[in-house]
């Protein structure tokens, strides 16, 4: 599913390049649960962003579905993504002028799937998630376990192949964040493929392959 | 999807209370003040628009006079209408003769009117009065009226005023033959009752054919297409050349003026219609704009320096696949939304503020010609424009951007936005300060103009209408003041052709011994009595005042004023003798004494040489003086003496300070207008400073508590966001100055007696700008740099 071959990331700060990824090679399969382990710094969430496309490598090689990343145009490239990625942030990213139920929408929104059909698929996916009761409460009336599941149903409502999760439970206590590493075992179970950057051990345990970094070097251990 | 945008931007706003209420306000004080500038401006550009063909009609004035002492008139000779119709290039001519206190009389009522004109028939063939009833020939016959709608519902209420009769005069009996809508107010035309000139014939007032008498016949024509006014002109004058006598000929020259000129035409001595002033339309304009300008930078400002809190919104949604579109109509759905609550709230404040400002201009300077769909149709092109301009900047440049997750975290601002911020809030304080030295400016003159000295006294002078033209006249007037000598409240009493302040353009040419006959001097003299120079408290600085006992002077003495001396290169004006001055018969010659130079009008114009003679048959009003301390003995006296000598006369008096405070009452008007415009600038200015303060404080709130940590004291954090702002306002001066001084000198030019602005109005604006923006950037500033750093250094 994603081949990244020799993936280099820097950034020009006057006439140094500072490094954030140094030559990375990764072959991920379809129905993989993997971890991005490595202390601050280290380059997972750069990592999780090219392979999310929101960034570009400075050199390496990208493919996904067979597809070269790299040489695609912008339009081809968001219309990928649109179609198969899914995004989970550390500190959620709900939109907090906007209900669960319209956060959960905003995404079949902007593919522009009818109205009928946009509205089963928020309530098939409130179901799925056991949110029903919450549907018309604003983020900032969720605890912070509650709004990273809604923020995990809006990643996956859209039915991605695949789900980029940055610190997902980084903000969460213990019992929460168990919660969450389930749901996404569960996800992982139903074939999406699911790559997630973390320091915590215990959430690494859920993952089948654990990718170490350390300064931007793919390490063996830690 | 347009359902999505909406819901969001009415969440978005609502939850920014502070900057949706400021957006708002700012906006609707900025289109408010524009419609109702906007009400004054249509209401002056539009004079004469009731009439379809005025682009064809001119006006025949005339100047009449020696050469070097022309006087204007708006008013031709009764020959010229009739003669000019037959000119080729004229289509029709009409002329229009005023009665200013016509007396009508209907069934046992009756009314003084001030709109009665008596007119040719072919004025509905050239002037686009709207008949009701009768036609078009209804003035074909004397003695017969069209009257306006609201007349003939005021003399026969519900009935059919068509074949009814009004008595002009107490004699006359006018039969109504027509019934025209109301003539709107923004026609110099404004007329109630359209008589037949023909009516003039039975009255005795008829001059038909006469070309060397009078200016009382406003003549009016109607040019073929394409005329060229030079050629007519031409021929208007072989026509006077070819008509009337040598005199005549010599005296007048003609000149045409458009029908849409004519309001805003200040030449003729006597003209109809309240005057414009083309200068306050270009003044009120500008303010207009600027107002607008200051109101639509805020907009962009605030919108701007909140969106770029919005770049997290813009990131997220960008992950979930929104695209540029999609953010730049979300953008613009949130400013139009906006724009056009301010649109709702500036209707509002516009029909909140309108009656008050017409009763303020007071004489129908604001006419409301604003229907409800115009006003909507320039509101809401307004609030588009805006809206759209400043919701487009920010719709551009954060759409566009990527969103890497890194960066959602931080909010912090991109520099060439807050150099865009910067420059807006610098054009805003500079425009500010502008209004401010102009306002300063307007109200400096103003009071100088009133406070300087005139020359004399003005106080405590009252004035009655007396005419000493008749023998009759002149025996009341003689009997009248013998009375006022008697009572100890009054000081001194004296009758003059006319006063200072009241306009006096008679003019004559005079020369001294020793200048050849062709070396005359134009100079503006006046009748008096003797007195007259005690009784207006005029200074006599050389020679003396005339005397009673001496007849000479009555006969042929005159008083100059200082001007005069020097225009006339008199060395020695006491006992010099001038030429030229002849009055009823009497050559006045013998100068007795000169008077320091006093201003007979306004101090826009200059002092001219001033020629004083004794002519009893001349003195149209009488001037008393009065004892300040028995001003009341002193007017029931005067009153008791006047129902004495004419028991058929009402009394009535003007004191001659309140014809003085009447001469600037316009620019005492504009003055205030302008200031109340320049506050709402100001307020307009800083409520969007307030907003951005609010926001910048805001992004440095993290900095602010480092600072405190790191043993900053709280005045030295204040002083630290103070400083910045302060530099913009110094900034803001440094360009609005010189565009202030230009645009106050310009204004400055009407005037011959004006005042040199000195540098301490500009430190006052600045200062006063200063110090307004700094309390409103300190307001926010301390709150924040009160409070416990830890509050702002523990979310992250």
């Amino acid at each position: 599913m994603i081949q990244l071959s020799d993936i280099t990331k820097y950034y020009k700060s006057g006439s140094i390049n500072t490094y954030v990824l140094r030559r990375i090679n990764l072959d991920i399969k379809e129905g993989e649960h993997i971890c991005i382990m490595g202390p601050s710094g280290a380059g997972k969430s750069t990592l999780l962003n090219i392979i999310g496309m929101l960034d570009d490598a400075s050199e390496g090689g990208y493919s996904f579905l067979d597809n070269d990343v790299h040489s695609m145009k912008e339009k081809q490239r968001s219309q990928l993504y649109k179609d198969y990625i899914g995004f989970v942030f550390q500190s959620y990213h709900l939109i907090d002028e906007l209900t669960v139920y319209e956060n959960l929408e905003t995404p079949l929104l902007y593919k522009k799937i009818k109205s009928s059909q946009r509205k089963s698929m928020v309530c098939d996916t409130l179901d799925r998630f056991q949110i029903v009761g919450k549907k018309d409460l604003f983020p900032s009336q969720l605890s912070g376990g509650q709004q990273q599941l809604v923020g995990i149903a809006r990643a996956i409502i859209a039915e991605p192949k695949l789900i980029l999760a940055d610190e997902p439970t980084g903000n969460l206590h213990s019992e929460e964040g168990k919660k969450i590493m389930e749901m996404f075992t569960r996800l992982n179970e139903e074939g999406v493929t699911i790559i997630q950057a973390t320091h915590s051990e215990r959430n690494a345990s859920y993952s089948k392959r654990i990718i170490y970094l350390k300064d931007g070097w793919q390490v063996d251990s830690l | 999807m347009f359902g999505y945008y909406l819901k969001f931007a009415v969440r978005n706003l609502l939850k920014n209370k502070r900057f949706t209420l400021i957006n708002i306000l700012g906006l609707a004080v900025g289109m408010a003040s524009v419609l109702l500038i906007l009400v004054y401006i249509i209401g002056e550009l539009s004079y004469e628009n009731y009439h379809a063909q005025r682009d064809r009609i001119c006006r025949v004035a005339v100047d009449f006079g020696d050469t070097g002492s022309k006087m204007g008139f708006a008013g031709a000779m009764p020959a010229l209408g009739p003669a000019a119709a037959q000119i080729p290039e004229v289509e029709n001519a009409v002329r229009w003769r005023r009665d200013y206190r016509a007396r009508l009389e209907c069934g046992g009522q009756s009314f003084v009117e001030q709109n009665v004109f008596f007119v040719d028939s072919t004025v509905f063939d050239i002037f686009s009065f709207r008949l009701i009833s009768g036609t078009r020939d209804a003035l074909k016959e004397p003695l017969a009226a069209v009257i306006s709608k609201s007349m003939a519902q005021k003399y026969f209420d519900s009935e059919d005023p068509l074949g009814q009769t009004l008595v002009y005069d107490g004699e006359y009996n006018l039969k109504i033959t027509g019934v025209m809508e109301d003539v709107p107010a923004n026609t110099h035309l404004k007329c109630d009752f359209l008589v037949s000139y023909a009516s003039l014939e039975p009255m005795g007032q008829a001059q038909e054919g006469v070309w060397n008498s009078s200016g009382k016949d406003f003549t009016y024509l109607l040019l073929r297409e394409n005329t060229a006014p030079k050629l007519l002109l031409k021929k208007l004058d072989e026509l006077l050349v070819a008509s009337a006598d040598e005199n005549t000929v010599r005296l007048i020259t003609f000149k045409l003026q458009p029908l849409t000129s004519i309001h805003f035409n200040n030449d003729c001595f006597v003209d109809w219609g309240r005057k414009g002033n083309i200068t306050y339309v270009y003044v009120f304009s500008t303010v207009a704009f600027l107002i607008l300008l200051i109101a639509g930078f805020n907009f962009v400002n605030l919108s701007t320096a909140r969106f770029q809190y919005r770049r997290r919104e813009v990131g997220i949604k960008k992950v979930l696949g929104a695209g540029r579109l999609h953010m730049i109509r979300q953008f613009l759905a949130e400013s139009l939304l906006t724009s056009l609550s301010a649109v709702v709230v500036a209707l509002a404040l516009f029909e909140i503020l309108f009656p008050h400002l017409s009763a303020f201009l007071g004489n129908n300077v604001l006419i409301d010609r604003l229907s409800l769909s115009q006003m909507l149709f320039i509101v809401l092109s307004l609030g588009a424009v805006i809206g759209l301009l400043a919701g487009f900047y920010p719709a551009l440049s954060l759409s566009g951007y990527r969103p890497i997750l890194a960066n959602l975290k931080s909010a912090a601002g991109g520099s060439q936005r807050s150099t865009l911020r910067k420059v807006l809030v610098i054009a805003q304080f500079a425009v500010s300060v502008v209004l401010l030295v102009g306002t300063a400016v307007i109200f400096k003159q103003l009071a100088f103009m009133q406070n300087s000295g005139l020359g004399f006294d003005k106080d405590n002078v009252i004035l009655l209408n007396v005419s000493s033209s008749s023998p009759e006249g002149r025996d009341n007037y003689a009997a009248l003041k013998e009375k006022f000598k008697q009572h100890p409240g009054i000081i001194s009493a004296s009758g003059a052709y006319t006063v200072p302040g009241v306009r006096n353009k008679e003019t004559w040419t005079v020369r001294t011994e020793k200048d050849s006959p062709q070396d005359f001097v134009n100079v503006r003299t006046t009748a008096m009595d003797v007195g007259y120079v005690q009784t207006l408290g005029l200074e006599v600085v050389e020679g003396r005042d005339f005397s009673e006992t001496n007849p000479a002077d009555i006969r042929q003495g005159i008083l100059l004023n200082e001007t005069a001396v020097e225009r006339l290169s008199l060395e020695n004006p006491v006992g010099a003798k001038l030429f030229g001055l002849t009055i009823d018969g009497q050559a006045k010659t013998d100068v007795i004494g000169v008077v320091r130079d006093f201003h007979v009008t306004t101090f826009r114009e200059k002092i001219e040489p001033l020629v004083m003679y004794i002519a009893p048959a001349k003195y149209y009003v009488m001037a008393v003086r009065l004892h300040p301390e028995k001003t009341s003995e002193a007017l029931a006296f005067i009153e008791e003496s006047w129902s004495s000598v004419f028991p058929d006369k009402s009394f009535e008096y003007t004191y001659l300070e309140d014809i003085y405070n009447t001469l600037y009452v316009s620019e005492a008007k504009m003055g205030q207008l302008l200031g109340m415009f320049t506050l709402l600038a100001v307020f307009v200015a800083l409520l969007g400073l307030f907003g951005l303060v609010t926001f910048m404080v805001e992004r440095r709130r993290k900095e602010i508590g480092i600072r405190k940590v790191m043993g900053a004291s709280v005045s030295g954090i204040v002083m630290f966001l103070v400083k910045d702002f302060s530099r913009w306002v110094l900034a803001a001066n440094i360009i609005a100055w010189p565009a202030a001084y230009y645009a106050t000198g310009y204004w400055l030019e009407n005037y011959f007696y004006r005042i040199n602005p000195s540098w301490t109005i500009y430190l006052t604006a600045l200062l006063t700008v200063l110090i307004l923006a700094l309390l409103t950037v300190s307001f926010h500033s301390v709150k924040v740099a009160l409070s416990n750093p830890i509050m702002s250094l523990r979310d992250e």
